[in-house]
């Protein structure tokens, strides 16, 4: 356990300045919302989330993983973002998710506890307009830039007496922060430049309930009912904002092809809704519900050792639950492939993924981007 | 990374899961760019509320704006004034030089020395470019000049017994040091009577073409000083021992103005000498000052006649903040000093930026008075002499103009 907290103490400190994935689509409300899932996970599109104990969207998928597990898993992406003002260009590294995993010794219940990011609200932009300024017509360019997001520490436990069921319970602290700042500058230099800093800071508590359902040898069935709490917003210690966060209900299935490989199927549904009317009350746009179908395949490169460079691929669709104007909801679409290779005789795993994805909302707003994903799970 | 895992232990790895293994920090390195910024289009990527910028013009406290007089008297600053006898306002200047001994030491001896030539210098600080053909008339002065001398007094020495010499000023010459040589015949009119202890004093007015103005070097002009320079002989030592000429500048200076601008009740006078200067006084309510961001404050002062002087001739009003409210002798804030030109014959409103002294009133702790001190550079040696209307004027009353940002709702999602 000392060699496990210490990588683990390690990892945090190379990630530690990393943040979430950016997107002109996590502009408003809490951002763009990001799924738990290991770089294996999301070289299948998603799909096996929650049947994945590297991932952290079903408490119960934990019990499938055997032995203390350390993953981590690391991301970097390149996008292309169109509005009405241009297009411009940016990359960042995205906020690390690390999962560490073990079983009680000689019982059948599984302890987890994990951190990564549940939205990232990471975004710049540029804007340049004219004012009136004592009655005169002034050109101004705005910089407005948010760093952060909020954050999921999970501790989960899972519950298989038999090789049919599992189950498992997750309690979640969700909270972060958001350092905004803003500077206009006026064509006439008269006018000093508007420098404005603030920070806004976010709490809330949820709870997960998970199931993984084995009914015959080639079929794996999981699902999980997740409800998070009232999302806290402080701006400088003080409350001004609380909105109600979303219940979500996702179901998946896993059918193994033989020696061949793995198909599967996710699908999740999200009421990001219930918050719309306490954003819009905020002077924001609002919130639409959100529904993710994904499809994914694995497919082994080896008979003997299907964990040597499979072969994964994925497709996922999604809605985007804040939208840039009312009326508005942006879509995501996303194909993946990645591989992995396991070592030091079955105690170290590497997987790489790459996803492409494209977002897009009416009103001329559209986005593509390179997602790079880097999962190295350690079994000591 | 990796040799660090092997070494404690953890694990146990070949050779190419090792270069494997190494690739992981490397891409954690790589993923260490981050550029967030894109274009965009408000209002949709425009969160955080909006940017209200507000603007509020704040008069003068009524009746607590005042002009204070004496501050710098004339021969105290840096320059001289004189004008041409045709200017509208006529000004003229008188200085006495130091004392000069009547012997001199050569070795050991003292001797009696002859003075063989006399060269007056005077510097222009100074002058309009436009106008022409500008001299400088020296003339003889009393040796008992002093800081009760008037404008009358300093005329009656321009008389053509006490005329010494002219200098003539270059058309191309904007500043710079002149001089004049007097000797032979002319000494005499240089020769100090046994009375006046060795003292010289000098009075000097302009002429030209047209009605100007000259602003000549005081003793403080840095290298633009007045001087006089004795050149000397002794008969009894051979030339390689001859003394050194003596140099004197003046121990006491001063200008003096035909008509000084006697400000009306209603009006608020800058400049002149003895110089005055301006104390303003403003109520700026919290809702401007406090949590706000302010962008520009503009001290905007209407002349209520057109700005007297000599055009061409820059002089600037600078205002300073108050730190406490003490009148006329009130401690001012240091270092922040905005000035602006000002223009002879204008009537336009005179805009000082005075954002650095109005952001200091948003101290939290001790913030200083809400009050601008106005005074005229140079001062107490410009011509010009602005006359601002007041609170108690008709119109033109001083005003304050704040342009200002209150705090953005950065939670506004």
């Amino acid at each position: 356990m000392r060699r496990i907290s210490l990588v683990l103490a390690l990892l945090c400190g190379v990630s530690h300045a990393a943040s979430a994935q950016s997107s002109i689509f996590g502009i408003r409300a809490l951002g763009i919302p990001q799924a738990p899932l290991s770089a294996r996970a999301l070289g299948l599109g998603g799909s096996v989330g929650l049947l994945d104990g590297m991932s952290g969207t079903n408490p119960a998928a934990i019990t499938s993983v055997i032995g203390l597990t350390a993953g981590f898993n690391f991301f970097q992406n390149w996008r292309n973002s169109t509005t009405p003002g241009g297009t411009g260009s940016g990359s960042d590294a995205g906020m690390t998710y690390v999962n560490v995993v073990n079983r009680i010794k000689e019982t059948p219940w599984y302890f987890s506890g994990s951190f990564g990011s549940y939205t990232d609200r990471d975004f710049g932009t540029v804007t340049t307009d004219t004012t009136s300024l004592n009655g005169m017509p002034v050109g101004y360019r705005d910089s407005l830039e948010s760093r952060g997001g909020t954050s999921d520490f999970r501790i989960a436990v899972g519950y298989r007496s038999n090789k049919k069921v599992a189950l498992g319970f997750g309690f979640h602290f969700l909270t972060g922060s958001n350092r905004f700042s803003l500077r206009r500058t006026f064509t006439d230099s008269v006018f000093a430049p508007v420098q404005q800093r603030s920070e806004l800071a976010y709490n809330a508590i949820g709870l997960s309930l998970g199931a993984v359902y084995h009914p015959t040898e080639p079929l794996l069935l999981a699902g999980a009912i997740r409800r998070d709490g009232s999302m806290n917003v402080d701006r400088d210690s003080i409350q001004v904002l609380a909105y109600t966060l979303p219940w979500t209900f996702a179901g998946s299935a896993q059918y193994q092809m033989g020696q061949r490989g793995t198909i599967s199927a996710q699908a999740t549904y999200t009421t990001w809704s219930q918050a719309s009317a306490e954003i819009q009350a905020s002077g924001g746009v609002g919130a639409d519900n959100t529904f993710q179908g994904s499809v994914g395949a694995e497919l082994y490169t080896s008979k003997l050792q299907p964990g040597k460079l499979p072969l994964r691929l994925g497709v996922r669709s999604s809605q985007l639950p804040f939208p840039l104007a009312e009326g508005e909801q942006a879509s995501e679409f996303a194909v993946t492939a990645g591989s992995g290779v396991r070592f030091a005789k079955g105690h170290a795993a590497l997987d790489l993924t790459l996803e492409r994805v494209w977002r897009s909302s009416a009103g001329d707003f559209s986005e593509d981007a390179w997602i790079v994903a880097v999962g190295l799970v350690v079994k000591p | 990374m990796t040799h660090f895992l092997t070494r404690i232990g953890m694990l146990r790895l070949t050779r190419g899961a090792q270069g494997v293994l190494a690739l992981v920090p490397l891409l954690v390195l790589l993923a260490c760019t981050e550029d967030f910024t894109t274009p965009g289009a408000c209002p949709q990527t425009c969160p955080g509320g909006t940017v209200r910028i507000l603007d509020t013009v704040l008069d003068a406290e009524f009746d607590l704006d005042s002009t204070f007089v004496g501050y710098v008297l004339p021969g105290e600053g840096t320059g001289l004034l004189i004008t041409t006898p045709s200017a509208s306002d006529r000004y003229l200047a008188a200085m006495r030089f130091g004392p000069r001994l009547d012997s001199v030491k050569v070795g050991d001896t003292l001797y009696t020395y002859t003075v063989d030539s006399v060269a007056i210098g005077l510097g222009v600080l100074a002058r309009n470019p436009v106008a022409a053909g500008i001299a400088l008339q020296i003339y003889r002065a009393p040796a008992s000049l002093d800081s009760g001398v008037t404008f009358a007094d300093i005329a009656g020495y321009l008389t053509p017994e006490n005329f010494l010499d002219s200098i003539v000023v270059p058309d191309t010459l904007s500043d710079g040091n002149l001089s004049v040589i007097i000797k032979g015949a002319d000494l005499v009119k240089l020769e100090i009577p046994p009375a006046d202890s060795g003292v010289l004093s000098i009075a000097v007015q302009a002429s030209a073409a047209s009605p100007t103005g000259v602003e000549l070097g005081n003793t403080s002009a840095a290298t633009y000083l007045p001087t006089v320079t004795y050149y000397i002989s002794v008969a009894e030592v051979d030339s390689a021992s001859q003394p050194a000429a003596i140099r004197r500048v003046p121990t006491f200076a001063t200008w003096v103005e035909e008509n000084p601008l006697v400000p009306d009740p209603d009006q608020l006078l800058l400049g002149g000498g003895p110089s005055s200067r301006i104390l303003l006084r403003f109520s700026v309510p919290d809702s401007v000052l406090v949590g706000v961001q302010i962008l520009r404050a503009e001290l905007i002062l209407t002349p209520s006649v057109p700005i007297a002087g000599v055009p061409n001739i820059p002089a600037t009003a600078t205002a300073r903040g108050v730190l406490s409210d003490q009148g006329a002798k009130s401690p001012l804030v240091p270092l922040l000093a905005p000035q602006v030109e000002l223009f002879v014959g204008s009537t336009d409103s005179v805009s000082i930026e005075v954002i650095d002294i109005v952001r200091t009133w948003q101290a939290v702790l001790n913030p200083p008075a809400h009050a601008f001190f106005i005074s005229l550079q140079p001062e107490g040696s410009s011509f010009t002499q602005p006359l601002f209307a007041s609170t108690r004027s008709a119109s033109g009353t001083p005003r304050l103009r704040i342009t200002y940002v209150p705090p953005l709702e950065f939670e506004e999602p």
